[in-house]
């Protein structure tokens, strides 16, 4: 049995990091920043990964692989939510 | 034990009310529509005699999920499910929000803050105490009436400098 917390940890920093590689700007650029569309590290790249975390730990079981895949896809959805969803 | 019941339905649903309406104004729902229906709900409310301010909140509540549907979701995965339905609720919030043409900050904030009270309320208040409460925090806003719940929200709105 892992630890939950080291999973979420695992998933969160994952995310933070690909994010910063992926040159996600840490925050909007826009102001004032509760209107800006534009997606960041602050927000909402930690939710989207701790959210698919949440879901594969659901499906599969706790392990720690799946919380590296869930920081890559949070950090992947984060930096393409404008062409998935259309932008604004 | 249903007095105590009762009680505990009531004080989840001011909880609920507290944490949708503070969180909804900061992130500046009473100040613009975000969508053209929203715009619509908003004038229509002050045509009887509301607040447009407090109208186009109402407005955009229905036009796209919010701090309410935030809370009212992760309330009802967190009876599901524990705290990791919290966050998957907050997830499927943020897609939500971006299918309706908002950036939400409001949504997920708010399912992510009702998902750490219910957390730390669970020994005394369970989740699905909260399930009931936020229905009874929306009909508030949303059913009951409508011209002077966005008065009271036009009134809050201004104290947080987030309208007139």
């Amino acid at each position: 049995m892992v630890n939950i917390i080291l999973l979420y940890l695992i998933s969160l920093i994952t995310s933070i990091v690909v994010a910063l590689l992926l040159k996600v700007p840490i925050l909007p650029k826009k102001k004032p920043i509760r209107f800006s569309f534009e997606t960041s590290i602050v927000f909402p790249t930690p939710i989207l990964a701790l959210g698919i975390e949440a879901i594969l730990r659901n499906l599969f079981g706790n392990y720690i692989y799946l919380a590296f895949i869930a920081g890559l896809f949070g950090a992947l959805l984060s930096k393409y939510a404008d062409k998935l969803f259309g932008e604004v | 034990m249903e007095i105590l019941d009762i009680i505990k339905l009531i004080i989840a649903g001011i909880i609920c009310w507290i944490n949708f309406v503070l969180i909804d104004t900061y992130f500046g729902l009473p100040e613009k529509p975000g969508v053209l229906g929203a715009k619509t709900i908003g004038e229509k409310i002050k045509e009887i005699g509301g607040n447009l301010n407090g109208g186009y909140f109402m407005g955009n509540i229905v036009c796209s999920p919010d701090a309410s549907a935030g809370t009212l979701l992760a309330s009802i995965m967190n009876y599901l499910m524990g705290v990791k339905g919290g966050l998957i609720a907050a997830l499927l919030v943020w897609i939500g929000n971006r299918l309706c043409a908002d950036p939400g900050y409001a949504g997920t904030i708010g399912a992510l803050t009702i998902t750490l009270i219910i957390y730390l309320l669970h020994p005394i208040i369970g989740a699905k105490y909260f399930v009931g409460g936020m229905i009874l925090a929306i009909f508030s806003i949303q059913g009951f009436e409508h011209k002077y719940a966005s008065i009271l929200l036009g009134k809050i709105a201004k104290k947080m400098n987030r309208g007139e």
